[in-house]
């Protein structure tokens, strides 16, 4: 178990490494000059020099490689060319509520995929399980946009039963002192007892969060499907129901434990993907986060930004990639952790 | 004679296949007795396996029709609901695999799936299933039977997933135990103990056994009575002494021609298995059978029963031949 986790942790730093050279020279090789970004469109060429000078630009690529990598390492992620802020700050700020959005989320698409799943095995090929394909094909083929909207006009506009955006209500917000601890409201209201604060965040955290779980619910039905339709084959299943195991301990143990190794493989990958690809969705519902941030930085060649966001969803790879591997060894005691 | 404990009247199993129905088992009769051990005996692929899971009704019901009675202390398993032979499976009827290494659940220890078998037909509290299988352990010969409770069957050995297995099945103290193969995937010296922990422990309980093999001698080692099957039918039915010392159907006798003993050549028998969708007219048997008359492969033959607890399913033989008087 030690050597695993050193092993793994050295594999971390390889990885990132190399994550670092890609988005350093990522950044040289495009045309948009940084300092030109870093003084603005009205000024001078004698100040574009001397932004150079600032930035370091007129340095040999590996010294500034160098100085990019230490930057990293002691958190210092350089400044934004826009609004000169430091990137890891404002990544520290939209950080937790793309957290507290992915954490929700994926919790939804476990409790909503996994009971699907069985459900689309023990039924197979019959009506259970192709309503449940409609709903899984539905959901990873709707676009998040189009349903956010949707849920939005019904939730909000028909039903009055939750807000349309934000994190808080702005009233509840200026009648309300906020703690700040970890920037998760949810979180912060737990930590606090503040459970006005709890009930607002989570209502608002509701529709973006269903909106996000809609792919993954997809996603986790069919694998948990498919991965229980092949143990469901094997020989011990048939040896269980010979001991007269009842059908649903086979289907609720017997065959979704070594299941569930695959599908947690699946869903770690599209928690990864959704830290900072889910743009749309917090557009629609005015949601602080990673997507909007990454996405602004795009907008405005914005290199330090974007290289902070690339960094910062290699790391979320690489520590959902080990999640993922204890997981499966503790589901599936003959992978050995080595 | 008194009632057996199981009887196997008219038994058809029917495989739904991409090529239409194939009929793979056809029986006439077929009994276990209380406190016997029944061997069934034939080639790979004539239909052994699918007899045993016909008992049990564990055929998927989509790809397999089962036709007749299988008779359980009176009562027709046949066509019972799930949910009554979930009763009966494991704790009337307990069945041991051929391989023992793809009979356990990989991801759940040996300990934790046996008292599962234990709280489902008994109930009980944790602590009461947790004794009971520690004592099932030793009863089959485990050493350390709480270490042993706590491993995942891949940190077992053949033999001692067999074992364990074995002690599942009489976990419930089980009236018929239904073997299928268990010593194939073992080596020798180990299916010698496994076979005779077994004749041990149905002696111990009085249970009837049914073992399927296509080993003679397995069923010379551990048997009282014998049926021999081919292609989907039982073709002679003994008791072991009597077969082993006068095999009445041709097919027993080629396959105890087959077996290799001191001064005696090898005589395997020529030809081929027939293929169970195409099955010959008349006699299965017939286009191997050196003793085939022009009415073997026109007329099916009917089990005779020559008394003495012999029969045999062939029209050539003679009841003086196989040394019963009549
Ligand atoms: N699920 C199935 N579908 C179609 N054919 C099958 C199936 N299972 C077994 N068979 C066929 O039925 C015949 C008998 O198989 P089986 O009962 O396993 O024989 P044995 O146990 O004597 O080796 C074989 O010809 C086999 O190919
Ligand atoms: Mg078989």
């Amino acid at each position: 178990m030690r050597t695993f986790l050193l092993r793994r942790l050295l594999l971390a730093v390889v990885v990132l490494f190399g994550v670092s050279v890609f988005t350093f020279l990522a950044a040289r090789v495009v045309p948009a000059d940084a300092a030109a970004k870093w003084v603005g469109p009205k000024a001078t060429a004698a100040q574009i020099a001397r932004a150079r000078i600032y930035l370091g630009l007129n340095d040999p690529l590996p010294v500034q490689y160098l100085r990019y990598l230490s930057g990293l390492v002691r958190g210092d992620w350089g400044e934004s060319v826009v609004t000169h802020q430091p990137v890891l700050g404002d990544i520290k700020a939209y950080l937790p509520p793309s957290l507290e959005l992915l954490v929700l989320s994926s919790l939804l698409a476990m409790a909503v995929g996994i009971p699907l799943g069985i459900l689309s095995a023990r039924y197979q090929d019959r009506i259970p399980d192709q309503l449940s394909r409609l709903v899984a094909i539905t959901g990873v083929s709707v676009p998040s946009f189009w349903l956010a909207l949707l849920l939005q006009l019904l939730f909000f506009q028909k039903l009055k039963l939750l807000p349309v955006g934000g994190r808080l209500d702005s009233v509840f917000r200026l009648a309300h002192s906020v703690p700040v601890m970890t920037g998760s409201y949810v979180l912060d209201g737990l930590l606090a007892g503040d459970w006005a604060l709890v009930g607002s965040a989570l209502k608002h955290l509701i529709l973006p969060a269903v909106t996000l779980a809609a792919y993954p619910i997809g996603l986790v039905t069919r694998m948990v499907r498919s991965s229980m339709t092949e143990v469901l084959g094997e020989d011990h299943i048939r040896a269980a129901r010979a001991m007269g195991i009842p059908n649903r301990t086979i289907l609720g143990r017997y065959a979704l434990k070594p299941a569930m190794g695959p599908t947690a493989t699946v869903l770690a990958l599209s928690m990864a993907y959704s830290l900072s690809g889910t743009f749309l969705i917090e557009a629609v519902f005015a949601w602080p986060g990673l997507g909007r941030y990454a996405a602004g930085a795009l907008i405005a060649a914005d290199y330090p930004a974007i290289m902070g966001v690339t960094v910062l969803v290699a790391i979320a790879y690489v520590v959902l990639n080990l999640i993922v591997d204890l997981v499966h060894a503790w589901l599936d005691p003959r992978i050995s952790l080595r | 004679m008194p009632e057996p404990l199981l009887s196997i009247e008219q038994l058809t199993v029917t495989f739904r296949t991409e090529h239409g129905p194939v009929q793979v088992v056809d029986i006439e009769q077929l009994t276990v007795g209380r406190n016997e051990v029944v061997g069934l005996v034939g080639e790979s692929g004539c239909g052994k396996s699918s007899v045993a899971l016909s008992i049990l009704g564990l055929h998927p019901a989509h790809a397999a029709r089962v036709g007749g009675r299988v008779v359980l202390e009176g009562r027709n398993l046949v066509g019972l609901s799930e949910r009554e032979l979930q009763k009966i499976r494991g704790s009337k009827v307990a069945m041991i695999f051929q391989d023992p290494a793809t009979a356990f659940n990989p991801v759940f220890t040996v300990g934790e799936q046996l008292m599962r078998v234990i709280r489902t037909h008994k109930g009980g509290t944790q602590r009461q299933a947790r004794a009971r299988a520690l004592e099932l352990l030793e009863l089959v010969g485990m050493p350390d039977p709480a270490g042993v409770s706590c491993r995942y069957p891949h940190q077992l050995s053949g033999g001692q997933r067999q074992r364990i297995m074995i002690a599942v099945a009489l976990s419930c103290g089980p009236d018929l135990l239904i073997a299928d193969e268990p010593t194939t995937a073992l080596d020798v010296t180990i299916e010698a103990q496994i076979l005779d922990l077994l004749k041990q422990l149905q002696r111990q309980f009085g249970m009837g056994v049914l073992l399927i093999t296509h080993d003679l001698g397995v069923v010379a080692r551990t048997c009282d009575r014998v049926a021999v099957m081919y292609a989907g039918r039982v073709v002679e039915e003994a008791p072991v002494a009597d077969l082993f010392r006068r095999p009445a159907h041709p097919y027993s006798r080629g396959l105890l021609g087959s077996l290799p003993r001191r001064g005696q050549e090898l005589r395997p028998i020529g030809g081929t298995v027939p293929d169970l969708r195409h099955l010959p007219p008349g006699c299965r048997f017939a286009p191997r059978c050196p003793l085939a008359v022009p009415t073997c492969t026109t007329h099916d033959p009917k089990l005779i029963d020559f008394g003495s607890g012999r029969s045999a399913a062939c029209p050539v033989v003679h009841a003086e031949e196989v040394g019963v008087r009549d």
